[in-house]
């Protein structure tokens, strides 16, 4: 099955060998990047073949070099930027589909779990085990969160809710970026939490 | 040496495959308990406390830090089972411990 992107179409394949990733992934003409290489147990390989233009003969290979521990990576469409967003290992890569480069490269404080994209404000919500940060369109953090190992989350108007395991559970607004903690308030702006470069 | 008692809080529970909330956090728990099961370490009562005691070890063991941020701290050990080791890489904050990767052997 293809998932389509633009005048592009995308397939992702797995595979339990590095050798098997890339002989396929040599194959792809139109460029090739391999991501996660410095990985220290790297065990399961994905390859996302872009397959370019409306022709698609060409292809475009990104290889991901996985140390799983149990977490698939995940892979944000951005069309309108012509940008993957990939989340992987503790890594966050953007990979632009029409220069086919690396855009930009975050590295995260502990494995990456999920992306969640927000409309207002316009941020991408980066979660990783122990915490959150948000990206804005650029890749440029604007702030970040840790605490502990974050069991659940959900978003109810413009707060976001987050549940910790050793860690009482807090509400941040997204929009003053104010968090309530459980039993306590207080106004304080996450960039004071956390600063970031 | 450090004179406050580590707090693990529920991370035994963690490492044993019982998380709860998102899939993420189960299947994350879940493949911890297989890299524990791979080396012999079954969740029964003396698994816990062994383990829990060479956390103990690795808190009060200063030599072992691999990183610091502020009072976050990273810490390697080895952890050694009836039928092998991981390499526990555990996160502290203080005295609390954050989480925890084994690492060693496929889907660990």
């Amino acid at each position: 099955m293809y998932l389509s992107y633009g005048k592009h179409y995308i397939e992702i394949q797995s595979y339990e060998s590095k050798t098997e990733m890339m002989n396929v992934l040599s194959k792809c003409e139109g460029g090739r990047l391999i991501l996660g290489e410095s990985a220290e147990q790297q065990t399961f390989f994905y390859l996302i073949k872009i397959h370019l233009g409306w022709n698609g003969k060409l292809l475009f290979g990104i290889g991901i070099c996985s140390e799983e521990y149990g977490l698939k990576p995940h892979l944000l469409l951005k069309p309108q930027d012509s940008e993957l967003l990939l989340g992987f290992n503790n890594e966050v890569v953007a990979v632009g589909v029409e220069d086919r480069k690396i855009h930009f490269r975050i590295l995260l404080d502990s494995l990456f779990h999920a992306f969640l994209t927000l409309e207002k404000p316009k941020h991408i919500l980066v979660f990783h085990e122990i915490g959150l940060l948000a990206l804005d369109n650029t890749g440029q953090k604007l702030w970040e969160y840790e605490e502990d190992v974050i069991e659940d989350f959900d978003i109810i108007e413009d707060c976001l809710n987050i549940k910790f395991m050793d860690a009482s559970p807090i509400s941040l607004n997204l929009q003053n970026l104010s968090i309530h903690k459980l039993h306590e308030f207080f106004n304080t702006p996450v960039q004071k939490i956390r600063a970031v470069g | 040496m450090n004179h406050l008692k580590p707090d693990i809080g529920r991370k035994l529970d963690y490492l044993f495959g019982k998380a709860t909330g998102r899939q993420h956090n189960l299947d994350r728990s879940l493949s911890m308990l297989k890299a524990l099961e791979r080396i012999g370490l079954y969740e029964t009562p003396t698994s816990r406390s062994y383990i829990a005691e060479h956390l103990e070890q690795v808190f009060y063991n200063q030599e072992n830090i691999s990183s610091q941020n502020g009072n976050w701290v990273k810490r390697d050990s080895l952890l050694a089972g009836p039928r092998g080791f991981l390499k526990v890489e555990s996160t502290w904050k203080g005295n609390k411990l954050i989480t925890i990767v084994l690492k060693g052997g496929k889907g660990g």
